[in-house]
């Protein structure tokens, strides 16, 4: 089913619940996971940027690599770039021929105080990956968050 | 993950089709019922610009396209599904986004599948109304499927 999924990442604290959803597909299909991470458009030089990217790659191995290392996966790759996030994701999800592209909804936090967990603000980057990826998208609401649903 | 339940909103378009093939491998893989639902306008309750409608022929008109339905979903089970006990069909009246929300809290849904674009977008620089709706306010994951074309 799923061979190659693109994780979306926005190395927020948010992003947890939607890479933990992305980890388990991914080992339920035996697929090759690969973790993205767009910086956006940086008016920075060469060294600059390279640098960012840098930083961005060390802080996804904190917060993914170990994670994955302690449950036994190792098919994954983590690519950051700079650049249009929009545009890096659908080229990025149509280069690795991409069978399903998961994101969450939005970067900011799912809930602030009595919002209803249903609503969930969708992101200018998840609405135009909607738009324009190349294969399907996955969107992971804030109402999955564990201890957020209500469901059974 | 567990999906048990499994929703694919079907609006009889050709997109609609394009996400069956995620369906069923998501099915077969999960062994998850299916449930496909189709949501008929309710033209009742549409004002008259020209004077009053005659009730009868619209009646006759929804009738139609239920029944239409109703073949078609019939047609999907055993064309594409081994299983139709695993297939459950859905014909309801009213706004498409709404009855598709409840029915993903009444019966419990896992996760939906849907076409990016229904049967009445054209329009290359806009999701369909319904998909954004179920994507913004759906309470579980939702995949949304391109069209053909698009990819």
């Amino acid at each position: 089913m799923y061979k190659k999924i693109l994780f979306c990442a926005c190395l927020t604290e948010f992003c947890e619940h939607v890479f933990n959803f992305s980890l388990k597909t991914a080992k339920d299909n035996n697929a090759r996971l690969w973790i993205y991470h767009g910086l956006g458009r940086l008016n920075l030089n060469d060294n600059e940027v390279t640098r960012e990217i840098k930083d961005a790659e060390n802080r996804m191995n904190t917060l993914f690599a170990e994670k994955m290392k302690q449950q036994g996966f190792s098919n994954y790759a983590i690519n950051v770039s700079d650049g249009d996030i929009v545009s890096e994701i659908t080229k990025l999800a149509r280069n690795i021929n991409a069978d399903v592209t998961i994101m969450g909804t939005s970067t900011k936090p799912p809930l602030a105080a009595g919002e209803s967990t249903n609503m969930s603000p969708l992101g200018t980057v998840t609405a135009e990956t909607l738009l324009w990826a190349p294969c399907p998208v996955l969107v992971v609401p804030p109402a999955m968050v564990p201890g957020l649903t209500r469901r059974k | 993950m567990e999906i048990k339940k499994l929703l694919w909103p079907n609006d009889l378009s050709g997109c609609s089709e394009m996400a069956l093939p995620f369906v069923k491998s998501l099915a077969e893989k999960y062994k998850a019922e299916v449930h496909v639902i189709y949501v008929l306008q309710d033209l009742s309750k549409r004002g008259s610009w020209y004077g009053d409608f005659d009730q009868s022929r619209i009646k006759k008109l929804q009738q139609w396209e239920e029944e239409t339905a109703r073949k078609r979903q019939a047609e999907l089970c055993k064309k594409y599904f081994e299983d139709c006990d695993k297939f459950e069909k859905h014909i309801r009246i009213g706004d498409p986004a709404q009855e598709i929300l409840k029915m993903i809290e009444e019966e419990n849904m896992d996760m939906v599948v849907i076409c990016r674009k229904g049967e009445g977008e054209n329009n290359r620089f806009s999701m369909g109304g319904v998909a954004e709706k179920i994507v913004r306010n759906a309470p579980v994951s939702v995949v949304t499927v391109p069209q053909a074309d698009e990819k």
